[in-house]
């Protein structure tokens, strides 16, 4: 028998349960090769109804997939959580050994799930009471753009002219900052007056017909200081959370480790519920450092969806990961038979992941 | 085949491991005398034992990667692992000089500052990967930016009077007259410690008994000087021994010099020990020794054969005292873990070792010698020109003049070299907020030359100070300064002094771009007085002529200007390239040219000059021609310093009119100038006051020789002496004479 393949988990975050993923939670619970999805979804919608919320059974079985209703963050988060923790307890561990753990932003939630850090239950609580942090009411917004052009190409002139006007924006116009640091993307954010300044102030670019920056629908502006009060809301609502000590390394988005020996409650609930909350979330140090601190054979990206995976592919051009200097280099690995990147919300990956 | 010695430290490692995990821990009190709990909680004792453990594996791999002929450096960390547990009770910000032995420690530090990646940036640079962030594949180096580690080479103790030299301008920093006009905040915060450490061997060599003779010197005159030494003691060093009780019986009863001894293997008591020695040196900002007892395991480096020089019995009995066994026990000891955990931990690390050096191993290699040298000689020309032609606000420059009417400027008569340079300091320690000016009776007494003359009075002796009488603790300072933030213009009082420290400038300051892919710089200008012709008076070592032991240190810009108005301008242009390039400038001033002031006759003030406007400077690089109205063609004279004005005289008194070039820039020597010269000369005199070898016109003769090969080229040089007193002196010189002979050989003239 060979050795299990070393793997970095990578959890995603918001945005990526979309009209093509409905039924997705399904598919897991069916499926023989996911023995713990069922209990998930269980605990799950018996969680959500107790809290008079959509079941997420509910909300991946509509027949049409309705933006207020998924994407709303109350009911994107639980139910985006869910679908990543199936996928997760499908990795069959002798053939794939997690190293290490880290997400996108929200996927921070997951990671502490995979690692052990929480109980399904306990995680659960901690995405749907984070995704209500704002009670209602939605503080800012978050807007995308690249900062690579079309083929991966970096154009670090371009990131630091964008960074200096949103440094200057913030100083005059409204507050913004960099929300997510997003592979070849910046995820930036503001209240309403930053987000019309950035709009006026960073050019449209065209980028495979879709037109950056967009904003991003039903996204606050996370991870900025905007968030203090959800900050404050959370260590309000979680402060009995249960942890343990997390069974795998965590890469938090400081790029920080939190190691299963060495980790303490306070260190990973005052990052969770502060510093990740009010500061930037930097996705592609936090990847890189996984990439590089424990050099995984593959990264396993958990579904729902496959967004991340181009933030995913951007980072490991920019780190050259395994000899991978560009978009055509990636690409190539992904359509060879050993690509470094299993996305679990493809199917053809999944199956390359879970088998027969 | 036999198992390396390596391969035993890590068998033995693992055995006891399983030991540990199998039968239990045994008291610590008795079997390793580890002596207590301590203060450390179990999440940052076993931190500090991963960091200890991933250092190990490292040193390991580093053995693997040199035998498949991928790795390039084999001086580990091992049994010197107790290094962790310094880096846990230092700030990140703390800035580190480290010996080479500190895998452990940059594996902890590594740990306070988020994103960071030590594992694969060690391994990037055990390969010499161009990817490398330390030195971008030039050296194995402990060193980076983020953490606050200027990366040192293969250390003795060549670094320690930099550490001297951080701390002591950190200490300075508060005491500076205007020091809200500083442009820029000290590089750590002011409450920083500075660390600097090294191995037992190294504690005897001159330059780090000097530096702690320097850092005595100032603790004994209360002057702060947050500076933390930490001896790593593994009583050998490559084969010598080191005398029992050496380093206590020397250090621990030092006037001035906190002294705490810990064992490097008791984490508990080490970290404890650490914390106490970094909060002394902290509060009091005075200089403390952490006496840290280490072992060293697997020999000096991978090359050395430790069984040569020690027996087999006495090899075991090192390894028997394995840190990191003694601290895993430990650990289970206290129950903060299992040994299974321990075992779990190793592996995994093991794993991530290894699979991480795969990929560093593979990663980009240094092309070709233009990528070499790509950061040894930063210039970036538009912000040089930015720099060189920013101007002081006038009413700054009155104030510093003491009022409009002392201006230079408003003072029209001529005046020789030293006085010149003398209003030029004035304006650049205006111009410059962050320039300091040190050296032996630059204060009060003005130099010896009266160059620096009361600009302690006006800057105040935060920026003004005597040193003590060590060029080596000089340019340690200068080095050290300029890290923290400052602009160091340390002045060497003659040239033949230089030499004595000139490590500091060639191994350390000039080589800091280089090793460091150019994250740190050290700028400064050095002044120094030098060459001959003090009419008889200081015998050699006042008017040493020779300095080949400069010309070939890369990097290095020696500027020798040979009148004053050229003297200001080319300081004017070393601090603007030494500020916005990070250039290390020796700015050699004739002494005999000081104080001339005429040219041809008594009272013709030929060598007196006014002072260049505020907003002008000489070239970097650009030689000086002096040519006559209708220049005779079939001879030119290329010379600098005293030369030039000789050969001015020598020309005139010969009753030719040919060109005279002053070189001003002796490095880089300007080629195209001399190139130029030659092609359009059929004979070219080259007069050089140094002597005949290792000088510098055998540069330019083989300079011609390459680019204008049809020109005859003949030299004027000074014998291959030292410098006698009085009349004797001008015997092994260049004399005029000597200049008028050559110019009669190569117009074949009688």
């Amino acid at each position: 028998m060979t050795n299990p393949k070393r793997a970095l988990i990578v959890c995603p975050g918001r945005g990526t349960y979309t009209a093509d993923e409905l039924g997705y939670l399904n598919k897991r619970v069916t499926d023989a090769r996911c023995p713990k999805a069922d209990k998930m979804v269980q605990d799950a919608d018996r969680f959500r109804r107790q809290q008079d919320s959509i079941p997420v059974s509910e909300l991946d079985a509509a027949t049409r997939f309705s933006a207020v209703k998924h994407m709303s963050g109350p009911n994107a988060g639980p139910l985006i959580f869910t679908c990543s923790a199936a996928d997760f307890s499908a990795i069959p561990q002798d053939r794939f050994e997690p190293v290490a753990v880290c997400g996108n932003s929200m996927g921070w939630y997951t990671s502490l799930f995979a690692s052990g850090a929480f109980d399904f239950d306990n995680a659960l609580r901690l995405v749907d009471t984070m995704s209500k942090s704002q009670q209602g009411k939605l503080v800012g917004g978050q807007i995308i753009v690249p900062w690579v052009d079309e083929n991966w190409v970096p154009d670090f002139q371009r990131r630091a002219e964008l960074l200096a006007t949103v440094r200057r924006i913030d100083q005059t116009k409204g507050a913004c900052a960099l929300s997510i640091d997003l592979g070849g993307y910046l995820v930036l954010a503001g209240d309403k007056a930053g987000l019309t300044a950035m709009g006026e102030e960073i050019a449209t670019i065209n980028w495979g017909g879709r037109d950056y920056p967009f904003q991003l629908a039903q996204h606050a502006a996370f991870h900025t200081r905007l968030m203090e009060g959800a900050s404050a809301f959370g260590k309000d609502q979680l402060a009995d959370l249960h942890w343990s000590a997390p069974q795998i390394s965590l890469i938090d988005g400081a790029g920080r480790i939190h190691r299963p020996l060495t980790s303490t409650s306070e260190e990973i609930f005052d990052y969770t519920l502060g510093e990740q909350v009010t500061e930037t979330y930097d996705f592609t140090t936090s990847l890189r450092v996984g990439l590089r601190e424990f050099a995984p054979d593959v990264l396993i990206l958990l579904g729902p969806g496959t967004t991340l995976g181009g933030a995913v592919g951007q980072t490991l051009v920019l780190e050259g990961w395994q000899g991978i200097r560009d978009k055509a280099a990636f690409v190539a690995r992904q359509k060879s038979n050993d690509p470094v990147l299993l996305a679990m919300g493809r199917d053809d990956q999944f199956e390359a992941i879970v088998g027969t | 085949m036999a198992v390396s010695r390596h391969q035993l430290v890590a068998e033995k490692f693992i055995s006891a491991l399983k030991k540990i995990a199998s039968d239990g821990p045994v008291n610590p009190g008795t079997a390793s005398g580890i002596s207590s709990k301590g203060t450390l909680s179990p999440a940052h004792a076993l931190e500090i034992f991963e960091s200890q453990l991933a250092s190990r594996l490292i040193d390991l791999e580093a053995r693997a990667l040199k035998a498949r002929e991928a790795g390039f450096y084999t001086i580990g960390s091992a049994g010197h692992e107790g290094n962790a547990c310094v880096a846990a009770a230092l700030r990140p910000t703390d800035m580190c000089f480290l010996h080479y032995r500190s895998g452990a420690f940059m594996m902890q530090r590594a740990k306070q500052v988020p994103g960071s990646t030590p594992i694969f940036d060690t391994l990037l640079s055990l390969s010499a990967s161009s990817e490398d962030p330390a030195s971008g594949g030039r050296h194995k180096v402990w060193g980076s930016k983020k953490l606050n580690v200027p990366p040192q080479t293969s250390t003795i103790g060549s670094h320690i009077p930099k550490a001297l030299g951080a701390a002591f301008a950190l200490g300075r920093w508060a005491a500076i007259d205007r020091v809200e006009e500083m442009p820029h905040d000290p590089e750590i915060p002011l409450d920083s410690v500075i660390m600097a450490s090294f191995g037992d061997a190294s504690l005897n060599h001159s330059t780090t008994v000097g530096a702690i003779n320097a850092a005595l010197w100032a603790s004994h005159q209360k002057m702060p000087l947050p500076l933390l030494l930490v001896c790593e003691d593994n009583s050998i060093g490559i084969s010598v021994r080191t005398p029992e009780n050496w380093i206590s019986s020397q250090y621990q009863n030092r006037s001035g010099l906190g002294y705490f001894p810990a064992d490097g293997g008791d984490i508990a008591a080490a970290y404890d020990t650490a914390c106490r020695a970094a909060e002394y040196v902290r509060k009091n900002r005075a200089p403390a020794m952490l006496h840290l007892k280490t072992i060293r395991l697997m020999g000096h480096a991978g090359s050395d054969v430790e069984q040569n020089y020690r027996s087999k019995s006495e090899i075991e009995g090192v390894e028997a005292k394995d840190p990191l066994i003694r601290v895993a026990n430990w650990l289970v000891w206290q129950g903060f873990c299992s040994g299974e955990d321990l075992l779990s931990l190793h592996h995994e690390l093991e794993a991530r070792v290894q699979s991480a050096s795969k990929e560093a191993s593979s990663r980009a290699k240094i092309k070709d010698a233009k990528e070499v040298v790509k950061t040894l000689i930063p210039f970036d020309e538009e912000s040089f020109k930015a720099e060189v032609s920013r101007i002081v606000a006038p009413g700054r420059r009155a104030e510093v003049f003491g009022g409009e009417a002392k201006l230079p400027d408003n003072r029209p008569r001529k005046r020789h070299m030293a006085m010149l340079l003398n209003w030029a300091l004035y304006d650049l320690m205006a111009k410059y907020p962050e320039m300091m000016i040190f050296g032996e009776d630059v204060s009060k007494k003005g130099g010896v030359y009266h160059v620096t003359h009361g600009l302690v009075d006006k800057f105040g002796v935060g920026r003004v100070f005597n040193t003590l009488l060590d060029e080596q603790t000089i340019l340690g300072l200068a080095i050290g300064a300029a890290q923290i933030g400052y602009l160091p213009c340390p002045e060497i009082q003659y040239l033949a002094y230089l030499v004595h420290a000139v490590d500091q400038i060639r191994g350390e300051a000039c080589s800091l771009q280089f090793f460091s892919n150019d994250t740190y710089r050290n700028p400064m200008v050095i002044r120094v007085a030098g060459l001959g012709y003090q009419r008889g008076f200081g015998g050699h070592f006042h008017n040493d002529n020779g300095f080949g032991f400069l010309r070939d240190i890369p990097a290095l810009v020696l500027a020798c200007p040979t009148r004053g108005d050229d003297a200001v301008g080319m300081l004017r242009t070393c601090f603007a390239l030494s500020k916005s390039s990070g250039r290390v400038v020796v700015f050699m001033e004739p002494i005999a040219l000081y104080m001339t002031k005429d040219l041809y006759e008594e009272g013709d003030e030929g060598w007196s000059f006014s002072y260049p406007d505020v907003s002008e400077h000489t070239p970097f690089g650009a030689v000086r021609t002096y040519a006559p109205p209708n220049p005779q063609e079939d001879l030119v004279i290329i010379t600098y310093g005293n030369g030039v004005r000789m050969s001015l005289r020598a020309v005139r008194a010969e009753g030719v009119s040919c060109r005279v070039i002053d070189l001003r820039w002796l490095m880089p020597l300007n080629r195209d100038a001399i190139t130029e010269a030659a092609k359009n000369c059929p004979n070219v005199l080259v007069v050089d006051e140094g002597r005949e070898t290792c000088s510098i016109s055998e540069q330019i003769v083989t300079c011609i020789a390459e680019t204008a090969p049809k020109a005859r080229v003949r030299r004027v040089t000074g014998a291959d002496s030292y410098i006698p007193l009085a009349g004797a002196a001008h015997m092994v010189m260049v004399s005029e004479e000597d200049i008028r002979d050559g110019i009669r050989q190569a117009l074949e003239r009688k």
